[in-house]
Parts: structure tokens; sequence; C-alpha cells
């Protein structure tokens, strides 16, 4: 294993299964291209009056996921964007993650470079000022976030589930006493609103207390989002959010949001409130493993004898271009993200444990790199006394 | 490399580990108490409250109702620890390391397996223990003479449905169109049997096969099984055949077909009682004593004092309330009226709601308690042990693959075990008393009977037909209630929620079944106390099921049926059955309690459809504006033109 001279992009689309099934031969054409398939739930409210009270309405969606090298990104980007009609109201997302010091196992391909040719090219502008903010919390509290989020002008947040690794399993046979599953929220904003709106779902968690959940930033290289928020009564002509839309086509940007509507209350951002009594973390990197489910295992212990804090691991169905069959189905393997967010001190011990460990059976499927978090919300034990407050401050 | 989970890495001492291990106990001991709640405060209130009876046997049934939640607490805990991840474990190495036939012999062996682990026979015997030899000839032989026979069908008929329902997932055949041809199908051989009184008689029985074959542990090792197939089996196209469900419901079809293939054969050999071929040596005299058994049919009537008589003899004055009967005489038609000559005409005191209670006890002393959780023990072991160790097997000798956590599924498997024993002693010291009493006192709304702990009969509290549509809505809330509890419900829910990434709340799912279930049940004691056909009430339903699979769409066809093969546990059977058989025995004509099962299965597929149809409606908003916007020009193209 060695670090990979590229850099590499992870893409990221969000769709509904209608048209991620769509999508997927056209993105795996390719010999050696390869995806992962996530099972995900999109979140709506209703806004009929007396539906408000009624728990959010939940479509299933798919994620899909790609490893794609830096220069190739843009282009699968656009594609996504292409194919699955995303400029269209309530289609999708797509946006792709910059990857820094990206490894790969001795046994797994990175995405092929290709000539451009076969990708269908968008016509439609990409944003580059979007942030993604992930929110990981118990089941229970995750429609109050998702809620809260929506409120503050946000789209349906994803919802996918992981598993909280790492604390427990250090317990022996009382590992079993850990909860079952979590949930991970998944917004995509505008960078100009990412600190209110990660502040609002912050507070709507209540993140500073002990065991509620974890939240984080990454940046976004490019991408473009039209996922839905409200069901709307029928007697509406046009929604608020068309309109917007409408409005953003004319404008050609969405800068005018911020100066035309968001300053009627005085401050920018209406209604979101001072965030509260948040421990702040610095220099944080998100480190993120993707290994084969029967491998996760091997990997998770590697990681968390060197000092990984905590792990958070999701599987996805692995995809690939080549593949055995049986019946008349495909059958595919299973992968494992295991994510943890720490220091960069110790996301570089950890890289160079698994690195050590390069030339082991179950590392030679394996790939990670790191991304950059500028903004962590949770409880750290000890570091201060959660009953008092302590502002919440961007790093870096 | 140090393994961290053969290492722990923090020593705990007694307090720490008391201080973890309480909050887990605690959410889910109370996650037990949260679904059984409901059925316990409910039969309380209503042994008390409406029919105003004494609840016997009130400390056992305390002390069984607490040992429920408590096994209950282990089961769920063994079911998500050790018997679901090697169901999973298995259907996921399965596609990558064998063949088709292995696979499928596998899925068969399975299906045949658990029947026998799970038997259901002692259900169908207890509710046809009142069946007469005489009435029902056919009925009879195939639960006393051919009862073995009766077990393999079934065991065969779940073994080939798990089979296609495997299969099902390789080619990604939709549920709807394997369901609706075989239900058809089903409705067509009922129509046929209905027909003939000897063939007639066996419909409840084949019926409920179909819902009492699925027991709490078959359910969700095969509900893990098809999740494990799905997890690493796609076809690329949609038709849900990909949501790892539908086996549960095929295991609930084809045992149908399976004993209704058998009584057709035992009809055509004239093998069974009183037909030419018979071989048994049953004799009528076995069966006809029941006759004989019914209770002292006399109120305790308040005698009319001398002091009354006299009054009555000096100026014809009788007292207050009274009652007049005829008795004897010979009763002829003339011109329209019937004439009664030389009746004896008798004038009685109106009986009046005073009773004394005898069965006062709090703990039945005549099973002891050793033997209980003797015999609940060995029923768990027989369900658990040799369906876990046949997968193990598999799993290490066929497929060549070790297990990914064996200490988990290791304590998992020993909480399932425990857990199904303490469920088991629970029920027979709680429920099965509790249910048993009430099921058998419910009549009381509608015929004279003589219930528990009292000396004498009461009833009807209610006159005419209110008494029987107040035993049916008593049904109603009976079965939502126990419907609520039942751990393969519990588990399917939990399945569905996960699955589905929360776009299908458990919640959602586990009322919509017990509404469900509370529909079938309430109209199997309408069935009961009416006398009516099974066929008629099975027929409109079932067709009604058809329809609105063909319009759900293909995820909830999954969720739904199989929702129906789950609902009938161990702890709605008790109590419908005691209930159902308590009504039957009231009603003339009634010989047995088939039936209400095959009813409470019908009920869950019409919810879970009907919610199915509301959310896709719902989320067809979303979808309009979608299209909308897409007919709409694109405004900076309007505004470039």
């Amino acid at each position: 294993m060695s670090e990979h001279p590229t850099d590499f992009s992870l893409v990221t689309a969000v769709l509904p299964n209608s048209s991620a099934a769509r999508i997927t031969p056209k993105l795996l054409e390719r010999s050696g291209a390869n995806m992962l398939t996530w099972k995900a739930r999109g979140t709506l409210l209703q806004d009929h009056w007396f539906k408000r009270w009624l728990p959010p309405i939940s479509p299933i969606k798919s994620m899909l996921q790609m490893l794609v090298p830096n220069a190739e990104a843009g282009r699968v980007v656009s594609s996504v964007v292409e194919d699955a009609r995303l400029h269209q109201q309530a289609t999708g997302a797509v946006f792709s993650t910059p990857c820094q010091n990206t490894f790969f196992g001795n046994a797994s391909k990175p995405w092929p470079m290709r000539e451009g040719a076969e990708l269908s090219k968008s016509g439609h502008d990409l944003s580059e000022n979007l942030t993604a903010i992930f929110c990981i919390v118990g089941p229970r509290l995750s429609d109050r976030v998702a809620k809260a989020a929506i409120r503050a002008g946000a789209h349906g947040p994803l919802v996918y589930y992981s598993e909280g690794r790492g604390l427990r399993d250090r317990l022996g046979w009382l590992r079993i006493t850990k909860e079952n599953e979590k949930e991970v929220l998944m917004v995509l904003t505008e960078e100009s609103q990412a600190d209110d709106l990660f502040a609002t779902m912050a507070n709507a968690g209540e993140l500073h207390l002990p065991g509620r959940g974890f939240m984080y930033r990454l940046k976004i290289n490019r991408g473009l989002f039209n996922l839905p928020s409200r069901i709307t009564p029928h007697h509406y002509d046009a929604n608020m959010q068309q309109i917007i839309h409408a409005i953003d086509h004319l404008n050609g940007h969405k800068h005018w949001r911020d100066q035309a509507v968001f300053e009627v209350g005085g401050g920018r951002g209406v209604g979101f409130e001072a965030p509260k009594n948040t421990t702040k973390l610095v220099d944080q990197v998100c480190l993120s493993t993707f290994a084969p489910r029967d491998d996760c295992q091997v990997v998770m212990d590697c990681l968390l004898d060197n000092g990984a804090p905590g792990l958070s691991m999701s599987l996805a169905r692995y995809t690939a271009n080549s593949g055995a069959n049986l019946g008349q189905a495909r059958v595919s393997g299973e992968f494992g993200m295991l994510r943890c967010i720490t220091d960069e001190v110790t996301a570089a011990r950890l890289r160079d444990a698994v690195a050590q460990e390069k030339d082991t059976a179950e590392f030679e499927r394996m790939c990670l790199f790191t991304n950059a978090v500028p903004m962590v919300a949770t409880y750290v034990p000890g570091a201060k006394d959660y009953r008092e407050a302590s502002p919440l401050a961007e790093a870096s | 490399m140090a393994n961290l989970m053969d290492n722990p890495r923090y020593k705990l001492g007694f307090g720490d580990t008391l201080r973890i291990v309480w909050p887990y106990v605690k959410r889910n001991f109370m996650n037990q108490v949260e679904g059984i709640w409901f059925i316990v405060t409910y039969l309380i209130v209503f042994q008390l409250l409406v029919l105003q009876l004494p609840i016997v046997y009130a400390s056992m049934i305390a002390v069984g109702i607490f040992i429920v939640a408590l096994g209950l607490m282990f089961f769920m805990e063994g079911l998500r620890l050790g018997l679901m991840p090697l169901g999973e474990e298995i259907g996921s190495v399965l596609p990558k390391n064998s063949r088709m036939p292995v696979i499928l012999v596998f899925a068969f062996l399975l299906g045949a397996g658990a029947t026998f682990a799970e038997p259901a026979i002692a259900v169908l015997k207890a509710a046809g223990s009142g069946v007469k030899a005489t009435d029902a000839p056919l009925l009879y032989s195939l639960l006393n003479d051919f009862s073995g026979q009766l077990v393999s069908s079934v065991g065969v008929g779940v073994g080939f449905a798990v089979m296609l329902g495997v299969l099902r997932f390789f080619f990604a055949w939709p549920l709807k169109y394997m369901a609706m041809p075989a239900v058809a199908m089903l409705l067509g051989i009922s129509f046929y049997f209905y027909q003939i009184p000897v063939l007639n008689d066996v419909l409840g029985l084949a019926w409920d096969c179909g819902a009492v074959t699925t027991g709490p542990v078959t359910v969700p090792l095969v509900l893990a099984l098809g999740i494990g197939v799905c997890r690493v089996v796609s076809s690329g196209s949609g038709g849900g055949g990909h949501s790892g469900f539908g086996i549960v419901t095929l295991a609930s079809l084809f045992p149908i077909l399976a004993v209704l293939l058998l009584s057709l054969y035992h009809y055509n050999a004239d093998d069974y009682w009183g037909a030419e071929n018979y071989e048994g040596d049953v004799t009528v005299a076995t069966a006809a004593p029941l006759e004989d058994e019914k209770p002292q049919m006399e109120k305790a009537l308040e005698p009319i004092s001398m002091i009354e008589f006299g009054a009555y003899l000096q100026d014809g004055q009788l007292p207050s309330d009274y009652e007049l009967e005829f008795r004897g005489g010979e009763a002829q038609l003339v011109d329209g009226k019937i004439e009664l000559a030389n009746p004896e005409v008798v004038i009685q005191k109106l009986y009046k709601r005073e009773f004394t209670v005898t069965g006062g006890e709090s703990w039945d002393s005549s099973t002891p308690l050793a033997d209980q959780l003797w015999q609940s023990l060995t029923d768990a072991l027989r369900a658990i042990i040799p369906l876990c160790l046949f997968l193990y097997i598999v799993l290490r000798m066929v497929l060549k693959q070790r297990l990914a956590q064996p200490g988990d599924v290791g304590i998992g498997v020993t909480f399932a075990l425990v857990g199904m024993a303490l469920f088991g002693l629970g029920i027979a010291l709680g429920l099965t008393p509790l249910g048993g009493q009430l099921g058998s006192n419910v009549p009381v709304a509608f015929a004279e009977i003589l219930p528990w702990g009292l000396d004498h009969v009461e009833g009807p509290l209610f006159d005419g037909h209110w008494g029987k549509f107040a035993a049916i809505g008593f049904a109603f809330f009976l079965g939502y209630g126990a419907t609520l509890a039942e751990p393969a419900l519990n588990a399917l829910g939990d399945t569905v929620e996960r699955i589905t990434v929360g776009a299908f709340r458990k919640k959602l799912l586990m009322q919509s079944v017990a509404l469900g279930v509370a529909v079938g049940i309430a109209a199997g004691v309408l069935k009961m106390a009416y006398n009516l056909p099974l066929f008629w009430m099975l027929a409109p339903s079932y067709s009604l099921v058809l329809v609105l699979t063909f319009f759900a769409p293909h995820s909830f066809v999954n969720f739904s049926w199989d929702s129906a093969g789950v609902t009938t546990g161990p702890i709605t059977v008790p109590l419908v059955l005691a209930m159902g058989l308590g009504v039957g025995a009231n009603v003339p004509g009634v010989s047995d309690g088939f039936g209400i099962l095959a009813l409470a299965s019908v009920g869950p597929i019409l919810t879970v459809l009907t919610v199915g149809l509301y959310t896709q409606h719902a989320q067809r908003n979303e979808r309009n504006e979608e299209t909308e916007e897409s007919e709409s020009p694109n405004p900076t193209e309007a505004v470039g033109a």
C-alpha cells in the first residue's frame, strides 16, 4: 500500500431508487469502474395543517459513491447531473469532495482514467461554494434534528444508518449493551448558510450533552442539489421552492438569497439562534476507510489499537463492472465504510499503521483517505463541564 | 496484532459493570413492557369491570406476566445478537460460495426443519379438541389418525415455500405475481371443498395451518436469511424482488395447499373415520361423552318464600319480579296459533345477580412450578438448538466459512434460549390462565355459562344480539393487544425498519398489523357466534386483498403479506383459541375453533396494503411538482428568448 500519486475526489450522488438503477450501468460501463450503493431515506415535512403533527414522510433513496481521480471528477459529476436530470425540482443531488492522502491496498483498483467522450456533458452550471453537514445521532433524535434543519431552510436531510464502534467494543462481553444503530443525517447547503444551519442542527440535537451525537462539516468541490423539503397542499399554485429556484435561474447565482431574503430580521439568517454550549475542536480531519465487509473487523481493530477515538461503520453494496452471476441476478460484494474524526497527528499515525500492515490479506482491498473538517460539534468528556456555556467557534 | 474483541482493554469493577448493564437492561425491559401492558391491562379491566367476575389465580398470573416480559427481553436480544446475524451470515455467504442446487436443498431443509422444531400440531389439536368424529369425520381423522402426516405435509409445504422464496430472489420474481395466483388457486380449491360436506369441515384446519406454521424462531431466521441473500444479490431492475421479504408469505400459503391436498387424498382413499377403508381403532364412544359434560344449566334462583306464596294464594298478588314458564303439555298448530294442552305453569322469582366466589385461590397448585419450567425449557431447546446447529454446521462444513463474531452469536443464542424458556413459563403461568378464564367467561355476555371460580351459572348480561356483539368487540381489542406483544412481529418490525432505513417505521407497521388482526379476529368470532360458513368469509376478504395487492407498490406487497404470516404466535393463539372455543361451545352446531386464525391473517394484509396505498398517494404530491417543473419551459431559456 502506498500513497497514490494522483489526487482523488469522492463523488456522491443522492437519487431516487429508480433513477439510481438507470444510471448505475452507464457509470460502470468501463471495466474497472466500481461504486458503492447505500440505502438511505429522504425526509419530507408535510405542510397540510393537520399533517404537520405527523412524523415526516421518508421516501427511500439510494446514495452512490465513487472514488474518482480529480481530473475525472468534474466530468463524472456533470454526467450524473445530465443523466439523472438533476436540474429539475426534487430529483436528487450530486457533489464531489476533495480527498487528501489517498491510499489503496495492493489489490484494490482505482477508478480508471478515461477519455471523457462517453460521459454525457452537462450544460448546467455546478455550484462551487457548497458544504456538506453530517450529523450522527441516535434514531430517536434524528427526526427532531431533521425538522430543525428543514425549518432553518435546508432541504430534507438524507439519512443512512451507521454503527458506532470503538468504545463499547473494548468492554468484553459488555459490548452487547451498545445501541443498535445510529442515523447519519446529511445536509447540503450553501457555504454562506452553513454556519447557522450547523448551529441550528447542533442545538436541536442538544449535542452539547454527553452521549447525544457528533456533527461535522466537509468541504465540497462542486455539486448541484435539488432535494425536496416539503409536501405542500395542492392549492398552492407554485411553492416557494419553485419560485426561489426560478429566481436562481434568472439571476444565474444564488447569492441574492442572502441579500434579499435573509436580511429582513436585522442579522443574517432569520430565526437562527446563537449556538450554545458546544465544545469546539480544532485541526480535525475526517479519516475514511473502505474495506470489504469481512475484513472490516481486522481493519477496525488496527485503527482502534492505534488510537482512533471511535469509529462509525456503515455498510454498502459494492458494484463493479465485472461480477459473478447466479440465476438472473448479479452477486456483488459488500463494503464497509469506517470513518472517524480525529486530529491530524492521530490521523497520520493511523495512516502509518495501516501502511505497515499493507501486505496482510485483509488490507489488500481496502482504501483510505482523509478530508479536511472545518467544523465539529460534540461533547468532549473532561475538556469542560458541559453545563457551562462555551461558544462554538470555527476551526482552522 | 492484538484482537480487541478477545482482549478487553478496560478492566471493570462490579460497580462499573452494573452501571453499564443497568441502563441496557432497563431499556430492553421497558421496551417489552411497552408491548404487553395494553393486553394485560385490557384483560384485567374487562374481566373485573365489564364482566364483573373475579380473577382466579391472581398472584400466579402477576408473576407469570412479569416472567413473560423478562423472557421477551432476553429473547429479542437473542434474536438481535445471535439468531438473526447467524441467518444473515448464511444468506450472504450462500450465493457466493455455492451453486444453485445446494442453495435450494438448504432452503428446503431449513423450512421443513423449522416446522418440526416448532410444531403447530399442539395448537391445532387444541383448536379441534371439541371435534366429534360423527360430525366431522375427515377432520377428526386428520387430527388424530393422520396427525403425523399432517405435520409432515405442513413441513414439506413450508420447505417448498422457503425454496421458492429463495429462488425468487435470484430471478427477481415480484411477490405480487406469485402470491396472487396462489391465493386464487387456494380459493378455487376451497370452493370445491365447500360444496362437499366432509371436505368443508377441513377448510378451517387447512387455512389455519398456514397461519400457525410460522413461529417466533422460524420467522426471524427466515427473514434474516432472505435479507442476507439480498445483501449481495442484485439484478438491476426494481420490482421489489430484492428486499429480502416474501419467504414468510409463501411459507403461510403453501401449507394450506399441502393440507388441502392431503385431505383430498384421504377423501378419495376413503380411509378416514367411518369410511370404508378406515383402519384406526377409535370408536364413537371416546368422542360421545363430551355431550354430557355441559354444566348444570340451572340458575341460582331466588326461591319464593312461604310468605310470598301465602300472599299469592290469598289475593293472587305475585312477587315484584317474576318469570312465567310453561313446561310440558302438547303443542299443536291450530288456525295459525300454537295451542298448549295441559301445560304445567311455573312461576319463579327473577334471578338476581348476586354470587359468592368459590375459587379464591391465588395459585394453581395442580401443576408444580418445576414441571412447567422443565416443559418450557425442553420446548425452547427443541425450537432453537437443532435449527442453530443445522445452520452452524452448514456454515462451517458446506460453506467453509467462519462466523464473523462467534462470541456475540453464542451470547445471542444463549439469550434466545433463556428468553424462550422464560417466555414459555410466563405464558403458562400468566397469560394462558388469564386468557383462558376470560375467554371462557366472555360468552357470559350472550349465554348462560358457569364462569370460573363461581358456584353457579351466570349470564346472559346482554339481550339477543347485543351480547354477541359485545363478545365480538372484546375480540377486537384482544386481537389488537395480543398482536402488539407478539415477538415475531416485533422482529419483523425491526427488520422492516432496518431494511428501509427507517422509511417504513416499526411503529406504523405494528399499529397497522395490530389493527388488521383485531378486525380479523373480530370477524372470526362473528363466524363462531353465528356459525357462518368459513368459505364465505375467506373468499370476499381474500378477493379484496387480491385487488389491493394488484394496485399496491411492490415493497408494501412484501411487508404486508409477510406480516400476515407472523401475526399468529405464542401470545395470540392461546388467548384467541380460548375465546373462540368458549364462544363456539355456547353456539349450537359449532364443533371446532378453526378459522379464526385464518381470518386473523387476512386482516393485516388488508391494513398494511391500505397504508401502502395511502403513502404512495401522499408521495405523489412530490412527484407532481417534479413533473410540472419538467414540463414548464426552463426559465433561463425563456428569458433568453
